[in-house]
């Protein structure tokens, strides 16, 4: 056993014929690490958290801190709630950035915006206050992503919007030309998570607390699509996509329409990013939304020591063996097998896994 | 979950850095961390190849020591 079985990896396995995907499986090799908190105290679990967790280590943290708190009966003062979000949003920014800047760029054969990204990424998490972050934010979408203001292009008509994706030579507008054409048949082959409050998952805590319930989680027992997308589904720019069946350029066009926001300033209420519940006596959960989608932590605290430990995270409901990925890869069907593997490896990309992953070819 | 590695860095060669776990070396990406003063020993949380923060050896030892329950009890269980 060595260091690779912990980081954990994805793999979707894909049967084609004649460009169409005929079976989808989903092989995870994740860890349910939350059980190793077992027995640790509140304070030890607050180290530890962000020290396990690597892209969103800053709202892994955030969620332990405030359901350790609330199961010790400990409501989050408005500060501290305003100081959680802040933490949670310059994370998901800087992952929407990697995600549009690095990874896109890749998968299409474009120059990779490196030094930009890693410019950006250090304001974003140095940023002392929301109106340095926004201001971080905005100088990249003005010269990388957008061209333009964000305020200007969040403003723009569908026809404006339209010509600013055919024309312009920024970097959000040459990702989306790639993807002109790609899918077709309208609506979500997942339907998305809705938006929710922490104590919308009090009632699923029994559930929460079982490994199966983390590494499958359904909602209404169906699994759901959750992130950006998610989140922007009825924005004016991505409705009309989603409706179009164009959900790759859907899921690109929402993390832009996420960035573009909080370079306005317009982050939203704390609660919007982070909330917490109690479910009885010594038992809290909290709700985060991260850049990937919403992240749920359970914890049970007796005698000063954690009893249960559970964590809930987006990769799990994005690939859930039939959910979004799984659904939406097997409604593909291109004019060759190359075709198809490409817009799999898209509609991964689009989807996002924290974990290392690959699309493989099954034999026919 | 996305689990980060906590590494030790043995070589810097420019952005590239050559990093040891358990008896394990990697080739590791520095890039993320340009502008952080980095030096032969430090600790780094490592994700597919990129260091993307920097530790303390105290928190490295943390990390790993939650890591080699998980490990041991993945044997256990096979």
């Amino acid at each position: 056993m060595s260091s690779s079985a912990l980081t954990g990896w994805l793999t979707f396995r894909l049967r084609l014929q004649r460009g169409r995907v005929t079976k989808v499986k989903i092989v995870s090799a994740r860890l349910q690490a939350a059980v190793l908190l077992t027995g640790k105290t509140p304070e030890q679990a607050m180290q530890l958290v962000p020290l396990l967790f690597s892209l969103c280590g800053g709202a892994q943290g955030v969620a332990a801190q405030a359901a350790l708190q609330a199961a010790q009966g400990m409501t989050p003062a408005a500060a501290q709630q305003a100081c959680w979000a802040g933490t949670v949003r310059r994370e998901a920014s800087v992952e929407h950035l990697w995600h549009l800047m690095l990874d896109w760029p890749k998968i299409f054969g474009l120059e990779r915006y490196e030094e930009e990204y890693v410019r950006c990424r250090h304001q974003c998490l140095q940023a002392k206050t929301d109106s340095d972050h926004a201001a971080a934010l905005e100088t990249v979408m003005v010269s990388e992503l957008l061209g333009m203001p964000s305020a200007d292009w969040l403003s723009r008509d569908q026809p404006a919007w339209a010509a600013w994706r055919k024309d312009s030579s920024a970097l959000g507008a040459k990702l989306l030309r790639r993807l002109e054409d790609v899918g077709g048949e309208g609506g979500l082959a997942a339907a998305c998570l809705p938006c929710t409050i922490a104590e919308d998952w009090v009632g699923l805590e029994q559930k929460i607390r079982t490994p199966a319930y983390c590494s499958t989680p359904t909602w209404l027992g169906q699994p759901r699509e959750t992130g950006a997308l998610a989140r922007q589904r009825g924005h004016a720019l991505v409705a009309p996509l989603l409706a179009a069946g164009r959900n790759i350029e859907a899921r690109l066009t929402a993390r832009l329409v996420e960035l573009a926001h909080w370079a306005c300033g317009e982050a939203g209420p704390a609660r919007d990013w982070i909330d917490v519940a109690r479910c009885g006596q010594n038992t809290g959960l909290a709700r985060v939304e991260t850049a990937r989608g919403i992240l749920v932590h359970r914890v049970l605290v007796e005698n000063g020591a954690i009893g249960e430990y559970a964590i809930v995270a987006p990769t799990e409901w994005n690939f859930h063996p039939h959910g979004a990925f799984a659904r939406e890869a097997g409604r593909i069907a291109e004019p060759d097998d190359a075709a198809a593997l490409r817009q799999a490896q898209w509609l991964a990309l689009s989807l996002d896994p924290c974990v290392a992953y690959e699309v493989a070819l099954e034999p026919p | 979950m996305c689990l980060a590695i906590p590494m030790q860095i043995v070589e810097i060669d420019g952005f590239n850095a050559r990093c040891t776990a358990k008896g394990v070396s990697r080739e590791v990406s520095l890039f993320l961390l340009q502008g952080e003063p980095l030096e032969i020993g430090d600790f780094v949380m490592v994700h597919t190849g990129y260091a993307r923060q920097k530790m303390t050896e105290q928190e490295a030892r943390s990390a790993w020591a939650l890591y080699d329950e998980l490990l041991a009890a993945m044997e256990t269980h096979g």
